[in-house]
């Protein structure tokens, strides 16, 4: 890392409109390209005080300063347009969280990196809609949310009430929510309100470590510790009301339920086995980056491949999971209103990742261009 | 529904005419022909006079292809609809003279007057001014022609609430991405179409493969 | 590899004092662990790891179970030792450990096999205390300075 002043670092910054900075070249070593950061007023100030504090004499080890981080991604090989920094970025490990950045697949330098999706592979969240009403919901508000934690086991050491075998896992992992629906845990049309349709079609579960796959069993339909919730939430206020409209969102104090998981222990896993392989692959390949925290291989080595297949299945893995725990969140809301779930209208409103690389066609300097794209949040 | 048409034409009742009612909808028809189309001889309207009979919709088919509808194959409202219009045009075209100089202002002479505080309510929106000025920001904007600058300024502000920049840059992009939206636009619907019947299709295989299970002696739940 | 409580003696159920503390950070929390001897130390690391994901006053010693570490530096060694012992808190036999004895501390060919005394995790029994996701390497530090008796480590756990 450059040891600089913290006045002589702000020089490399640059504020380029009130929401959005811009980092320039030279910030960090080898920076191919530009990084760029949108905060408001408040995260500016956490940002810049996260580089201000690693720039103190005295500060060895820790943390890396997010906008340090967005410099050394933007010093990987093969990224194109710039490193990105969006509003809830702070300092992760390798990757900032909140950094985006996409590789270009025809360069054969470009690489994939674990740290740039996260050791929750594809965690995130989905939000189930119901026809019913606050009022309907706050007499028995206490059951319901009893009934959810009976259903959905929450925090350490927490086990999934769907039974599962191996078989079954190896399966789920192949088809993700193809799985879920196959053996009635969905609804056909949840799919289509789920990104990618809630399966990865290039996951390969031999590429997941036994060890994964361990981890991953007793912890299906389970929702994990830290950030994690499912929680029963009510519509406050409409802004956009033929969007909501749509999303069969249509009044003030609509009952909603959203539920934010992952891949739990098989995704860390996955992510864990691939950083010792990467770090092989790049003594291998002479790949040299900024940050020891960004373990990577070239997307075309075995090692790179492997991981993509191996991260689709962990994707899969969490759509099983949020899945389950939609079935599980229908029927204690049927238990509770002695409704079917379908006469609850609970349908799932969609379904989004924000720990996952995808391949996706994006328009760079006016060129369609096959990218692989990070996105860790 | 058909109330304006309906007091245009003089129609006794306009207010209270409801078009579900089959009777009071025959009788309209009726009186539509008798006092304004004219298109048969008075002993050829014997078939549409019989409003009690069920064959008064054979007549009536035999009435609106004879008339050349082009709602014949629509909805009773619709049919009507036209009919009503079809009534309005042959009654202008025999007065040209008396309506051509009508003017819709004359309603406000009985609308109470109001004065309003919001400056932009005394615009004068028929000024040259006003329309030039319209003309530039659509061009700007993108909005096509359209003879009322007033339509045009809600459209406007439609694009300006959805779109902040409704200037977009002539770049790649874009040469890629319209044709893309129009083929999306034209096949939407489509698309739609196949996916309900893949639904459909699953939810068929669903009822032989699905078994979904919980146990709860397997888990560990609780707070 | 398991041991039946039978074949526990009254010598496996003497706790060993705490010689560890958790320096939070951001997002995630670093253990620091120190001892008489890096073995210690890493001892101690591992029994840091254990006591937050839950209260260890609560965990009764009811099983032993061994497992073992290979690497090819001292800090891998560190990184999978940590890694094996979260394995087995995530799978089969789920077990937390109260106390952990590494019986074989190979630091030239970089090799651990420790003996983990503790029981099944339950919730009810057990408090639960904040998952870990993952070990990692960020900031990893291990000070083996025989001379000064100083033996500490430092790593970030993901959580």
């Amino acid at each position: 890392m450059v040891v600089r002043q913290y006045n002589e670092e702000l020089k490399y910054l640059e504020k380029i409109n009130p929401h959005c900075w811009k980092i320039k070249k030279g910030f960090q070593p080898n920076m191919n390209v530009e990084g760029v950061f949108y905060v408001n007023s408040t995260l500016e100030k956490l940002m810049l005080d996260e580089l201000r504090n690693a720039c103190r004499p005295g500060m060895t080890g820790g943390f890396l300063p997010g906008v340090k981080q967005i410099a050394n991604v933007a010093a990987l090989p093969g990224i194109v347009g710039r490193s990105v920094g969006l509003p809830d970025v702070h300092s992760g490990y390798g990757f900032a969280i909140g950094n985006m950045a996409a590789f270009d697949m025809s360069d054969p330098k470009s690489i994939v990196s674990p740290g740039g999706v996260g050791f929750d592979i594809n965690c995130g969240v989905r939000l189930l809609r119901t026809n019913l009403h606050e009022k309907d919901v706050q007499p028995i508000k206490e059951q319901l949310a009893q009934s959810l934690f009976d259903h959905i086991p929450v925090g350490v050491g927490s086990k999934g009430i769907i039974p599962m075998n191996a078989r079954d896992m190896e399966e789920a992992l192949e088809m993700g929510m193809d799985w879920s629906l196959r053996e009635g845990y969905v609804w056909a049309e949840d799919k289509e309100h789920c990104e990618e349709y809630g399966r990865m079609l290039n996951a390969d579960p031999s590429k997941v470590s036994l060890r994964a796959k361990k981890r991953g069993l007793p912890q299906l339909g389970t929702l994990g510790a830290g950030n994690h919730y499912a929680e029963i939430q009510v519509v406050d206020e409409i802004y956009d009301k033929y969007a909501a409209g749509k999303m069969g969102l249509e009044r003030i104090g609509q009952v909603c339920v959203m539920i934010h998981s992952g891949s739990r222990g098989f995704g860390h896993q996955v992510a864990t086995d691939a950083l010792v392989q990467m770090e092989k692959a790049m003594k291998r390949d002479k790949i040299e980056t900024n940050d020891r925290q960004l373990a990577c291989a070239r997307i075309n080595s075995v090692e790179g491949q492997d991981y993509l297949k191996a991260m689709a299945a962990a994707a899969n893995f969490a759509w099983v999971n949020r899945s389950s725990m939609t079935f599980l969140t229908r029927q204690a809301f049927a238990k509770q209103f002695k409704m079917a779930p379908d006469d609850l209208d609970m349908h799932l409103i969609y379904d989004v990742s924000h720990n996952v690389a995808k391949i996706e066609e994006h328009i760079v300097d006016g060129k369609p261009k096959t990218l692989l794209v990070h996105r860790k949040v | 529904m058909f109330k304006l048409k309906l007091s245009a034409l003089g129609h006794p009742n306009p207010e209270s005419f409801n078009c579900e009612d089959e009777k009071e909808y025959r009788s309209v028809v009726l009186w539509l022909e008798d006092q304004k189309i004219r298109h048969y001889k008075i002993e050829e309207r014997e078939g549409l006079r019989n409003i009690n009979d069920e064959t008064w919709t054979d007549a009536y088919n035999a009435y609106q292809k004879d008339l050349v509808s082009p709602a014949s194959e629509g909805t009773l409202n619709e049919q009507l609809n036209w009919l009503l219009s079809y009534a309005v045009r042959l009654e202008y075209a025999d007065n040209v003279e008396k309506y051509k100089n009508a003017k819709i202002e004359e309603t406000k002479k009985t609308a109470p007057n109001v004065v309003s505080s919001n400056p932009l309510d005394n615009l004068d929106f028929s000024s040259p001014a006003f329309k030039a000025g319209v003309e530039r920001v659509s061009a700007l904007a993108g909005i096509g022609p359209h003879p009322d600058p007033k339509m045009r300024l809600a459209a406007l502000a439609k694009i300006l609430k959805t779109n902040p920049h409704p200037d977009p840059p002539k770049t790649e992009a874009n040469m890629i991405q319209h044709p893309s939206d129009v083929l999306k636009l034209l096949f939407v619907q489509d698309l739609r179409d196949l996916q309900t019947k893949i639904n459909e299709a699953l939810v068929a295989v669903q009822t032989v493969t699905a078994d979904p299970r919980t146990d709860t002696k397997l888990g560990k739940v609780g707070r | 590899m398991d041991e039946e409580l039978g074949g526990l003696t009254e010598e496996d159920f003497y706790i060993p004092p705490v010689k560890y503390e958790y320096l939070d950070h951001t997002a995630d929390v670093q253990l620091h662990a120190w001892g008489d001897s890096l073995k210690e130390a890493f001892e101690q690391c591992g029994m840091a790891m254990f006591g937050y994901m839950t209260e260890l006053n609560y965990v009764q010693i009811k099983e032993v179970h061994s497992i073992e570490a290979t690497a090819d530096d001292m800090m891998g060694l560190l990184y999978h030792f940590l890694d094996e012992l979260l394995f087995l808190f995530s799978v089969e036999p789920f077990l937390i450990c109260k106390k952990l004895v590494i019986t074989e501390f190979n630091t030239e060919e970089f090799r651990i096999v420790c003996k983990c005394y503790g029981e099944e995790f339950q919730i009810g029994k057990h408090p639960q205390g904040t998952e870990v996701k993952a070990i990692t390497y960020s900031a990893m530090q291990i000070i083996d300075e025989p001379k000064d008796n100083k033996f500490e480590v430092f790593v970030i756990i993901d959580i």
